[in-house]
């Protein structure tokens, strides 16, 4: 094989393998920290690996999903590559005042209203207590209790159905299912 | 109700939307928010609003460690642990006390946290992380009272709503000394503005603790529990500290140097000009915003000249510990070409606004002299 020839498969493999990475890096991300935190979070900060490393860890003790050494290395590499201290401006967003207010807003109950919250808890524990624990505060999934997103139906319908990330599989439930979780969620006490 | 809130809210948000439309056609920059989180919210205020003596609440600047609970107005308030009598409270309850309203700054400790280096984990806030805003609530002084407090009792835990995602996270809970809770400006706000307190920014009660830094303003606050210590956990404990002595840039701290942060330090923010603003040559006003945690401001100078002449500003509003006054001065751009404005505030106790500040790990406290480069054409 000639010289030329060999460099090319070099760089060819190098990319690619480089590509990988990081691919696998942001969805490990878009997986992992999402429970907690927007990937904007990430993606503003400026760190050394030692910085990253230390970041990680305190996250992986506050409960992310990154204790495997093999995927912490992965993301630590990922992150220290593309939000190292050199990684320039982040820009921010902007956003308006009422899209700001309305993100958090209550939203009309519509199709989801009047649900029954005894077929609820039983459709809950078949359904979500296995990642979002039996009494609701979270284990793998996050805490559903007390939150504002239990008043916003349509959106919380369309999490339950479509899912969100890697970690929170969509499952089919019809619109008196997803009043009735409603209806037991916010009856827990906060 | 269903029907009726969501005719409301339909109008509103008709109302709304034609407000944003004009909003955008006017001047998109100084009407938005500037994001650094959208779950949880983490909102800067622009630059342009710091012009005034009251930020409006549409533009306050948004700080969430967790994602905000559900609004509850009649949502409760205990006060618990070393009292006479436990008692449970809501906001409706405390509008039948005796009121009292204060003007204060609200100021996140990680506000410029962005301008540190070498850079430091957290939220990379610029200088929008502040906010003054009318507050109207029930002297914490009055509640306790009422409570009765223990011999014993040092210090008031403080617990709001906000639960953490996950069971293994901290969840958010602090304590102030009950000095500080027993000093008169100390409130328990159920008003922001003339308005209910709004959920991002801790409704239905949320506490307000003039003069020290944002993590003491306990939003959604659930829980007051006298205590002897000082409440347990990493937010009290590791969080929210600074070295001192200080300690070299990136350096870590001994251990046993890391003091909680109270007290913000003085401050002064430019509003106007922008940074990167083009000007005509002439007399051009800079306004902003002075304020300090430990006094009220005695003085704002500012510069055009990179800081070798200073001219004095005249100062709006009363002056008062933990408040901001509105400064303005007028300065003589003579030269063509980029010329550095800057500002620096001088506390009544004597604290003079620095340079730059020292760093610290967690990228605490910048007050550094605010400079911006405008372009005199």
């Amino acid at each position: 094989m000639g010289a030329r020839l060999r460099l090319v498969l070099f760089l060819a493999l190098m990319l690619s393998g480089g590509a990988v990475f990081a691919e696998e890096g942001a969805d490990y991300v878009a997986a992992v920290c999402t429970t907690c935190h927007g990937e904007d979070l990430v993606h503003q900060q400026r760190l050394t690996e030692a910085q990253w490393t230390s970041t990680v860890d305190k996250m992986v003790s506050w409960g992310a999903q990154a204790d495997d050494a093999d995927m912490k290395k992965t993301l630590v590499s990922y992150l220290s590559k593309n939000f190292g201290p050199d990684a320039g401006p982040f820009v921010l967003r902007r956003v308006t005042p009422y899209a700001a207010r309305m993100a958090l807003a209550p939203l009309p109950d519509g199709p989801y209203r009047g649900g029954d919250a005894t077929k609820g808890k039983k459709l809950y524990d078949e359904a979500c207590a296995g990642c979002h624990g039996p009494t609701a505060r979270g284990e793998l999934g996050m805490n559903l209790v007390d939150r504002f997103f239990l008043y916003r139906a349509p959106d919380f319908a369309s999490i339950v159905r479509e899912g969100q990330g890697e970690m929170m599989p969509g499952r089919p439930m019809d619109d008196a299912g997803v009043a009735d979780v409603l209806a037991y969620l916010r009856e827990l006490p906060g | 109700m269903g029907v009726r809130s969501w005719e409301i809210s339909r109008r509103r948000f008709l109302l709304a939307a034609g407000g944003g439309v004009l909003a955008l056609g006017r001047r998109a920059s100084a009407a938005d928010l500037l994001e650094l989180g959208s779950s949880p919210q983490q909102l800067e205020t622009p630059l342009e609003a710091f012009d005034t003596l009251r930020t409006s609440t549409d533009l306050f600047f948004v700080r969430s460690h967790f994602r905000p609970p559900a609004l509850r107005v009649n949502r409760e308030l205990r006060v618990t642990g070393l009292v006479g009598r436990e008692l449970t409270l809501t906001a409706g309850d405390l509008r039948e006390m005796p009121a009292t309203s204060v003007s204060a700054v609200t100021i996140c400790a990680g506000a410029g946290r962005r301008f540190y280096e070498p850079p430091v984990a957290g939220v990379q806030w610029g200088h929008g992380a502040m906010g003054q805003a009318e507050w109207r609530g029930v002297r914490l002084a009055d509640l306790l009272g009422e409570a009765g407090v223990g011999k014993e009792a040092k210090h008031v835990g403080l617990r709001g709503a906000d639960l953490p995602p996950l069971p293994t996270t901290p969840p958010f809970y602090r304590s102030i000394p009950l000095a500080r809770a027993l000093d008169p400006s100390t409130i328990v706000a159920y008003e922001m503005n003339g308005a209910p307190v709004p959920l991002s920014h801790g409704g239905p009660l949320r506490l307000v603790v003039p003069g020290w830094a944002a993590d003491n303003w306990t939003k959604w606050l659930v829980r007051l529990d006298l205590r002897r210590e000082e409440e347990p956990g990493f937010f009290m404990e590791k969080a929210y500290r600074m070295p001192d002595p200080p300690v070299k840039p990136g350096e870590a701290p001994p251990p046993g140097t890391m003091k909680p942060v109270h007290e913000f330090p003085v401050k002064s923010v430019i509003a106007r000009p922008l940074d990167g603003a083009r000007v005509s040559q002439g007399e051009r006003e800079v306004v902003g915003v002075a304020f300090s945690g430990y006094a009220g401001i005695d003085r704002v100078e500012v510069s055009a000249d990179d800081g070798e002449t200073w001219t004095a500003a005249t100062l709006e509003g009363e002056p008062g510990l933990g408040r901001w006054q509105v400064f303005r001065a007028k300065v003589d751009l003579k030269a063509r070409g980029t010329v550095a404005v800057l500002a620096r505030a001088t506390d009544a106790a004597g604290h003079v606004q620095p340079r730059r500040p020292t760093w610290n790990p967690s990228g605490y406290f910048w007050n550094g002299w605010h400079r911006v480069s405008v372009e005199v054409a």
